[in-house]
């Protein structure tokens, strides 16, 4: 006998039928069962998180029954019909009621600070900001200094250095915040480079060298006339008019005694004999003690011409001290404090490499 | 092909009722179990897919937002459980039979050369995906719009997964009915029949 493989069509129901040969209940379908509604029993049922859904039209059977049941059948369901979209109109409500609040919330909530690394827009901008950082805010030193901006102290016998927004903000807030004196010096310098000087009253009057690139602080050299800044009570300005013409005096001697023309007698009409000059650059300080030290010094380069004005600090009887900003090294500032006419110390920080 | 859960059941289920889920479990085990035996082709593995689905139907049960179609979703999850179990069973473990012995079927026309076994080998080349469109099809009888919405596929491919397994199964039929050519040299060649092209090869 030839054996005969179905075709398509009948291979459907040779399948079906083989599907069901020997279909028999299970022998211990009870015991299975018992197995089942064990486990079950141990099963929590998980519940719906939304309990009906609010748009969904409830499927009404049709009102077909006996004239007496007919109406009120009807009746329900129209009520359902016009219940259900007003239901679907109220969660909207609430939902939009429960946005509108989310919303609210949202925008009472108060600015975030600037990002870490956000740039001022204007030198005005950069300096109150740092300010505020300097004054019980330290978590603006993110935002003010670059990631590895400079900030160094100079004391005459030392020199303290800190790198970066944490370490500065070690010492930021010293003494309950610096308190600005005088006039912002501002050093013109290429577009998107800001230097400026500025004086604080600590330690008898310090001044301080700023650079910033593209908004964030780089450079912030400060320079202190004594050992610490608890040395010398904090000192301001003074808007005395014998003073300031003293200052004045002194300082025309001083800047003319300096250049191609200077000479050891011009140095010693100036200096005391014990006077000293440093020049702190960024990375070392030179110190010139005497006249005749500093006229190798005061010869070198063209004569020095100062930007803005001089800033006058109020100084004990017989003394001077004042501070300037010159053209040296692309903007310098220097510390003056001078005795019975005479200068004692002349304190300069440039911001080159010495 | 039996009773059928009825909605009142499914909502009384639904709100925690255990008493009406034995009954759902009662009426819809037979069911259950015929189709995970017959896509597992195991009787310890389908026993543990059902469990699986039944465990699986109850604690999901009340998310089924309408109890009329508890049907096809609870299909969904019977058959979720059988991928499962189908993956987690060795594919090397040969399926252990009930060591009954059928005899060829006698009274169609196709008796004479189809057996079970010819019907079991051919089906067991098939793959989860296209056993699951014959069992619902030709098993449950669920017409091709349902098969596909329980399998969530389009239709389309419900009708390619079906033709590609009959054509397989069928495929099997015809091997088994060709004659061996016997030469009398120790390499005999053994023919096959590709599926998709449906050229035959020589395979030595």
């Amino acid at each position: 006998m030839t054996p005969r493989v179905p075709d398509d069509r009948d291979m459907g129901e040779v399948v079906r039928s083989w599907m069901f040969d020997g279909d028999e209940p299970t022998a211990d379908r009870n015991r299975q069962i018992g197995r089942i509604m064990g486990r079950v029993d141990e099963t929590r049922q998980r519940r719906r998180l939304w309990p009906r859904n609010p748009f969904e039209r409830r499927v009404m059977r049709s009102a077909t029954g006996t004239s007496d049941t007919a109406g009120s059948t009807t009746l329900a369901a129209r009520a359902i019909a016009i219940l259900v979209p007003v239901r679907a109109m109220a969660t909207l409500a609430v939902l939009v009621l429960v946005g509108s609040m989310l919303l609210y919330a949202v925008a009472r909530v108060p600015p975030p600070p600037p990002l870490a690394g956000a740039a001022a827009s204007t030198l005005d901008e950069l300096v109150a900001l740092n300010l505020r950082a300097w004054s019980g805010e330290p978590e603006l030193l993110a935002e003010t200094y670059a990631p590895e901006g400079v900030h160094t102290a100079t004391f005459y016998d030392r020199t303290n250095e800190y790198v970066g927004p944490d370490q500065i903000a070690a010492v930021a807030g010293y003494g309950g915040g610096p308190e600005m004196i005088g006039p912002r010096i501002d050093i013109r310098l290429d577009e998107g480079d800001w230097r400026w000087a500025s004086f604080v009253s600590l330690g008898g009057g310090s001044a301080c060298l700023w650079h910033a690139v593209d908004g964030q602080i780089v450079r912030h050299d400060c320079m202190v006339p004594e050992m610490s800044y608890q040395n010398r009570p904090a000192a301001s300005v003074t808007t005395d008019p014998d003073t300031l013409a003293a200052i004045a005096e002194l300082d025309a001697r001083l800047l003319g005694a300096w250049g191609r023309e200077s000479s050891l007698e011009a140095l010693e009409t100036v200096y005391a004999p014990d006077a000293v000059h440093t020049a702190r650059y960024l990375n070392t300080t030179r110190t010139y003690t005497g006249p005749a030290e500093i006229a190798h010094v005061a010869l070198l380069g063209s004569s020095i011409e100062p930007i803005g004005d001089l800033v006058a600090f109020e100084a004990p009887p017989g003394e001077l001290a004042w501070a300037g900003v010159g053209t040296v090294a692309g903007g310098a500032v220097c510390l003056y404090h001078a005795v019975d006419g005479l200068v004692t110390r002349h304190d300069c920080l440039l911001p080159i490499r010495g | 092909m039996g009773e059928h859960v009825d909605d009142q059941m499914v909502v009384q289920a639904q709100g925690g009722d255990r008493d009406a889920f034995e009954r759902i479990v009662n009426v819809s085990f037979d069911r259950c179990h015929g189709v995970a035996m017959r896509l597992l082709r195991d009787r310890e593995a389908a026993e543990d897919a059902v469990q699986q689905a039944m465990v699986n139907i109850w604690r999901d049960l009340p998310r089924l937002r309408d109890p009329s179609r508890y049907d096809a979703w609870s299909y969904k999850l019977l058959l979720r459980a059988c991928y499962a179990e189908y993956h987690r069973t060795p594919r090397w473990m040969p399926a252990i039979g009930d060591g009954t012995t059928v005899e060829p079927h006698a009274g169609d026309d196709y008796g004479a050369v189809i057996d079970r076994d010819q019907l079991e080998r051919g089906f067991r080349r098939l793959s989860m995906d296209h056993r699951a469109v014959v069992v619902l099809h030709h098993y449950l009888d669920l017409p091709l719009d349902q098969v596909a919405s329980v399998l969530e596929i389009p239709v389309g491919t419900v009708k390619s997964r079906l033709h590609r397994a009959l054509a397989e199964m069928r495929s099997v039929l015809e091997a088994d009915t060709r004659p061996v050519r016997r030469q009398g040299s120790a390499q005999e060649p053994h023919y096959t029949t590709s599926l998709k092209s449906g050229e035959r090869r020589v395979v030595r």
